[in-house]
């Protein structure tokens, strides 16, 4: 298991003769086994901050680091798996083999065998283990790439906006699957979203991001199964919809070179 | 096979059938010299005769044989040169302006120097197949790398997978589908080019037995020796397409085209 703390992160642009930081200065610490949430307007840093956090691109400056329990740390090289906002699945693969992908390489087959087993079973996906991704719908597609990432058994599981381009039920339906997951895992989960309400169904803590600079951190002390017409729900939802439209958009969003 | 399947397959026989029918009609009438189309008849007996004899075998082998030699050595040359060039991009203004140079050259324009410094022997045949297959599987494989969706790529990367296993996972089966079309093309045109050859230089292939057919006025072999060249190029196609459909299940674009 691991946490993450990131000190002073940023991250620049250069378009043209601009610079824009896309993230600015960031400090933030999300514990081991958390599940935090990250909101705010399109172009805030949410999608740069998990991309720096993979490791598919490099900070300008800052740092980031992965905090260990005691004894752990020398045991473990798979530090993060990211879920695409959009499924990525390989085309040629079949909904099983692609699961497996993310495996592709480990000499224990067996093991990798009975992890895809698993997660078929656990994402109602074991009808289609033969499909391929064309032959599947979107939201069956974005399981199987959560279930990619999970077979690679990662400390922390990364997400942008998974559920971003599917209809209202089907996003409802994942949402409570992802709760359920998040709670017989005990991984560090981190899920980037637009959507306040996701943010606060699924959050235990909601980071609003704007600009690119971090505005503020909301804990959300509420039970899980939430009920999205609760009182302390609706209102924290309302704080962070007032938050996110006070802070001016412009402020800081971009510096001359 | 299904009724509706059937019915539909049956529609390719529809204009093939009509112009038979054509054919046997504008004959029997005489509504042309039978030096300018030969009845279907004689046409029939013909070709019999060189089948009976194996006549047609013979020369359907050489040019199949010269046809997928030809092919091989392109295939050979063309797909990792094309993966190369394709992974390494910026060698692509040291190579493009030579390749598109050569490319413009129909292959039978240089039969006079392939024969100069190569005789009418095998080699001057498989070069112009050469020639005309390489483009086809190299541009389409060059073109495959570069459409490689990078959104896959990173999602290997996410995975920490090294630049070999990005290509053998990634890479080579997304652009399969873009090389089997190449190959696909290239075999066309190698088959179209190698007629064309052995028209000029040659002692023996379908394309030498239409030659020789025209110079003892046997018009009747000329067309058997057209439809035998038809014949074989689609049932080459369609096994062909046969395997691109196997080695690509999940249905790439290359399986919508072809016979079904």
């Amino acid at each position: 298991m691991a946490g993450v703390n990131l000190t002073q992160l940023t991250k620049r642009y250069t378009i043209g003769s601009r610079t824009f930081a896309a993230l600015d200065t960031v400090d933030l610490t999300i514990a081991d086994g958390s599940f935090t949430t990250i909101v705010g307007r399109s172009g805030c840093g949410k999608t740069t901050l998990l991309r720096l956090l993979c490791g598919l691109e490099a900070a300008t400056s800052g740092r980031i680091e992965f905090t260990y329990r005691a004894g752990e740390e020398e045991t473990h090289q798979r530090h993060i798996g990211i879920v695409f906002q959009e499924p990525r699945l390989m085309p040629w693969l079949t909904v099983a083999q692609n699961i497996a992908f993310s495996r592709l390489g480990d000499p224990d087959r067996d093991r990798t065998r009975a992890m895809v087993e698993s997660l078929l079973k656990m994402l109602g996906l074991e009808r289609f283990r033969n499909a391929y991704p064309s032959q599947i719908s979107g939201g069956m597609a974005q399981r199987v790439a959560l279930g990619r990432t999970l077979c690679y058994d990662p400390d922390v599981i990364l997400m942008d906006e998974p559920f971003g381009a599917l209809d209202y039920f089907t996003r409802k339906k994942l949402q409570n699957e992802m709760v359920e997951l998040f709670l017989s895992q005990g991984k560090t989960f981190i899920l980037v979203t637009h959507d306040v309400e996701e943010a606060l169904t699924l959050g235990q803590k909601v980071i609003v991001l704007e600009a690119g600079r971090l505005i503020r951190e909301f804990p959300v002390d509420l039970p899980y199964r939430r009920k999205r017409t609760a009182p302390e729900f609706l209102s924290l939802q309302e704080a962070i919809f007032e938050m996110i439209l006070e802070t001016n958009h412009e402020t800081g969003n971009s510096e001359g070179s | 096979m299904p009724v509706l399947s059937m019915v539909q397959r049956l529609k390719a026989l529809y204009i093939p059938l009509l112009i038979l029918i054509a054919w046997i009609i504008g004959s029997g009438f005489g509504f042309w010299n039978s030096y300018i189309i030969p009845p279907p008849a004689k046409v029939l007996a013909s070709g019999k005769q060189l089948i009976v004899s194996g006549i047609l075998f013979k020369h359907a082998a050489v040019s199949l044989y010269r046809v997928f030699a030809g092919f091989a050595i392109a295939l050979l040359l063309a797909l990792p040169l094309g993966i190369l060039i394709g992974m390494n991009r910026r060698w692509v203004r040291y190579t493009e302006p030579m390749l598109e140079f050569i490319r413009h050259i129909p292959p039978l324009a240089t039969i006079p120097m392939l024969i100069l410094w190569f005789g009418i022997d095998e080699t001057s045949k498989l070069t112009i197949i050469v020639l005309a297959t390489f483009f086809p599987i190299y541009l389409n494989t060059v073109n495959g790398i570069i459409h490689c969706d990078p959104k896959l790529l990173e999602v290997g990367r996410s995975f920490g997978f090294s630049r070999g296993r990005l290509f053998w996972r990634i890479i080579l089966p997304a652009i399969l589908p873009y090389i089997l079309i190449g190959m696909r093309l290239g075999l066309g045109y190698s088959w179209r080019s190698l007629i064309g050859a052995e028209l000029i230089a040659a002692a023996a292939g379908i394309g030498y037995m239409i030659l020789d057919a025209e110079q003892l006025s046997r018009p009747d072999v000329i067309v058997v020796g057209i439809l035998t060249i038809g014949i074989l190029g689609s049932v080459i196609d369609h096994a062909f397409f046969r395997l691109t459909r196997h080695f690509t299940p999940w249905g790439g674009d290359e399986a919508k085209h072809g016979w079904g």
